[in-house]
């Protein structure tokens, strides 16, 4: 670290194996756009409103819909407690996020902080190690909607003798999501806001009966008292390591910096705001279904346990509730999460770290295909590799990957900001500077601690092979400083 | 990307899509070529794509065809500034390079073969002196027919317009337009999108004024674009005054 950022191009033997070297995307940011050396303009279209759906739409799925069952099983009513400490990690890596975002808002997110205030080899491990993140995690959050179509053709008395169309239905949805990506032109992004507009009234909803009911003012449930650290501390922070997945999606926000209007204002406010709206429905909504049905019925009741819970405050009109929204939410939250791959993908080959022809686009729709397919094709290996006892590891490997991201970027910016270079000019600095940077690297690091040792496993060795490519393919690359 | 601070007349904004095969006619070019143009070549990428991923894989293809038509400007004796955007919305582009680099007015690129006639459609609530400002400055003495028609919003409006279309020759006349190229055409007036396609589809371009409050609502179903849609020529589209350009740009609202 001995800050020697340089500004302008890099060095000229950058080269990777390929005789690829790293695009710079732009000199100069405006409020409305990105301008280029040449003097071509990107234009930022992403608003406030589009900011925030991407963040609560790609982070709401997994908390609220598939979770409250494993984390109620794992924690005992505690387990609201794990969603409050996931919460509070996620907030402490916002704020420097935000800061890093406003001082780069380029295409890239996390990748792009770290490779330019770490350089390439940082750089590699976590913009690799991103994409196979968000590889894992919508694997997750396919097997997800897996469980609530499942639960669906249940409810409508659709059976197929006994046999499990969860894995199958995760399959053949994938696949629709990654074809859709290639080749629907439509404007998804309006949808997208839509169905966040309709989760949240749903999630609304079941807090408001949830609350009615649990004093006693309508359904048959009683308030259920056991102990709130009745399974003890230790499988608490066990729970928030697992649950932590349903906090990724704020970074995700940081992946299309790049394209957001008025980035040293709105990046901020659509990070830390979607970590805060998410966490405050997180805890409640656990809180309301512990209270409700105690935290061995939820366990029991595992995936869909929300179905259940809803159900008995409101009957079959609840039920319903819950199954569409569970179905929306996992698709959004995938959908979101594949995207999110293929931009992640897109900004390591414009650095020269993968070939450049896997950001390719295809002249008949405009789409990066390679990419897409870059992310849809190990999403669907997964899926089948892993299976529907392999949601806890996809949830966790997603999250092993992001926080090893998440950590980094807490000492990208004390790195930052201990030399400043010349460039480093963020709209928005984060407060309690160097206290919330420092935390939020160790509490990312430890959390990784708590996590079962496959999902610790299978994450470290996606780390080297991520190292072991850049030295393979990348090792020429010059990131640091490359603005 | 030279922007001149105080703009010395009309300065037309020509939209291009620059990768879709859209591109000016020879016509065009000599019409536009007595002005300050900035061509504004665009690209709308769905949002599956990063507008630098577009870049990279079509920016050199997308600068060249823009200076292209550049040249074709400079060889018809005019001048152009270029501009290239990639984006996610047409409209946002359109809207924010027109501001930045101060046009006043727009251009509905259709093709037309050649260009003699020209229709100029007025209406009460144009700023008339820009409107024949523009016009004086497009045509000149050059062998083209200009048809001032007014178009009128109720029956006894009638009067106002015959006021207002020797106004508006007066004017043309001051601004060096030839006597025998100006004429008027009470036809057009009544008002109905009906009659004013249909005048249009007489003529070879068409010069009016944007009527609602933004550049973005008249290219999403305004006037002017249907005007374009049905006469199938070019459309000189004057933008309404922006007075309060330089206020701050933040109040408006968030977009998604």
């Amino acid at each position: 670290m001995s800050g020697e950022a340089k500004t302008g191009p890099p060095p000229e033997e950058t080269a990777n194996r390929g005789g690829e070297t790293p695009v710079i995307e732009g000199v100069e940011t405006t409020d409305e756009a990105t301008v280029t050396e040449e003097g071509v303009e990107l234009e930022r279209t992403i608003g406030l409103t589009g900011g925030l759906s991407i963040g609560v739409g790609t982070m709401i799925g997994a908390g609220i819909f598939v979770f409250p069952g494993i984390a109620a099983g794992d924690a005992g009513p505690a387990a609201a407690g794990s969603f409050a400490i996931g919460a509070v990690i996620a907030l402490l890596v916002a704020l420097p996020a935000s800061e890093l975002a406003t001082a780069m808002p380029k295409s890239g997110g996390g990748y792009y902080f770290i490779s330019r205030g770490m350089g390439s080899l940082f750089g590699a491990i976590v913009g690799l190690s991103l994409w196979f993140g968000l590889v894992f995690a919508s694997g997750f959050y396919l097997v997800g909607f897996g469980f609530y179509a499942e639960a669906v053709l249940g409810r409508l008395g659709v059976t197929l003798g006994g046999f499990s169309v969860v894995i199958p239905l995760a399959l053949l949805f994938g696949a629709f999501l990654t074809v859709l990506n290639v080749t629907g032109t439509e404007n998804a992004a309006k949808l997208q806001n839509g169905v966040v507009g309709v989760l949240l009234a749903i999630i609304i909803g079941f807090l408001t009966f949830g609350g009615l009911s649990s004093v006693g003012l309508i359904g048959e449930s009683q308030p259920i008292s056991e102990s709130f650290l009745s399974k003890g501390a230790f499988p608490v922070l066990e729970t928030a390591a697992l649950v932590f997945t349903s906090y990724l999606g704020f970074a995700q926000v940081a992946t299309v910096a790049g394209e957001i209007k008025k980035p040293g204002r709105n990046l901020p406010l659509a990070m830390v705001g979607s970590v805060v709206i998410v966490g405050v429905l997180y805890v409640a909504t656990i809180f309301v279904a512990v209270s409700a049905f105690g935290s061995e019925r939820l366990a029991e009741l595992g995936e869909t346990a929300m179905v259940t819970v809803a159900e008995s405050f409101l009957g079959s009109a609840g039920a319903f509730a819950i199954l569409v929204g569970g179905l929306l939410a996992t698709v959004s939250s995938a959908n979101a999460s594949i995207l999110s791959t293929s931009r992640a993908i897109y900004a390591v080959s414009k650095d020269a770290l993968l070939p450049r022809a896997a950001s390719r686009i295809n002249l008949k729709y405009g789409t990066p295909h390679v990419a897409l397919g870059m992310a849809g094709g190990p999403i669907l290996v997964l899926v089948v590799v892993l299976g529907a006892d392999g949601v806890a590891v996809l949830a966790e490997v997603a999250s092993f990957l992001h926080l090893v991201m998440y950590g980094l970027m807490c000492v990208a910016l004390i790195a930052l900001r201990r030399d400043e270079p010349e460039w480093y000019d963020p709209a928005f600095r984060v407060p309690g500077y160097p206290v919330v940077p420092v935390l939020g690297a160790v509490a990312s690091f430890a959390l990784i601690g708590f996590m079962q040792r496959t999902s610790q496993v299978i994450g470290g060795a996606i780390m080297l092979l991520s190292a072991g490519w850049y030295y393979y393919y990348a090792r020429d690359v010059t990131l640091r400083g490359a603005l | 990307m030279s922007t001149d601070e105080t703009p010395s007349g009309p300065r037309v904004l020509i939209p291009i899509k620059i990768l879709e095969g859209e591109t000016l006619g020879e016509s065009v070019v000599d019409l536009l070529a007595t002005l300050p143009v900035v061509v504004l070549g665009y690209h709308v990428v769905p949002e599956q794509t990063a507008p630098g991923q577009a870049r990279m894989g079509f920016g050199e293809q997308a600068q060249a065809k823009l200076d292209d038509i550049a040249a074709a400007f400079v060889e018809a004796g005019g001048e152009a500034e270029t501009r290239l955007v990639f984006t996610h919305d047409g409209a946002q582009t359109r809207d924010r390079v027109a501001d930045e680099t101060r046009c006043d007015t727009i251009l509905i690129p259709n093709p037309a073969p050649e260009i003699t006639r020209v229709l100029v459609l007025l209406r009460k609530a144009d700023d008339l002196t820009r409107v024949t400002g523009l016009v004086g400055r497009l045509i000149g003495d050059r062998s083209i027919t200009v048809t001032l028609s007014y178009v009128s919003t109720s029956e006894d409006d009638a009067e106002t317009g015959e006021a207002v279309v020797s106004d508006a020759t007066a004017r043309l006349r001051d601004a060096g337009v030839p006597a025998e190229n100006i004429r008027t055409d009470p036809l057009a007036s009544g008002g109905s999108l009906e009659t004013i396609a249909t005048a249009a589809a007489d003529h070879d371009a068409v010069v009016m004024c944007e009527s609602t409050s933004s550049v973005r609502s008249f290219l999403f179903g305004e006037e002017s674009k249907q005007v374009a849609a049905r006469s199938l020529g070019p459309v000189v589209v004057v933008r309404r005054s922006r007075t309060s350009e330089n206020t701050d740009p933040s109040g408006t609202s968030d977009e998604v």
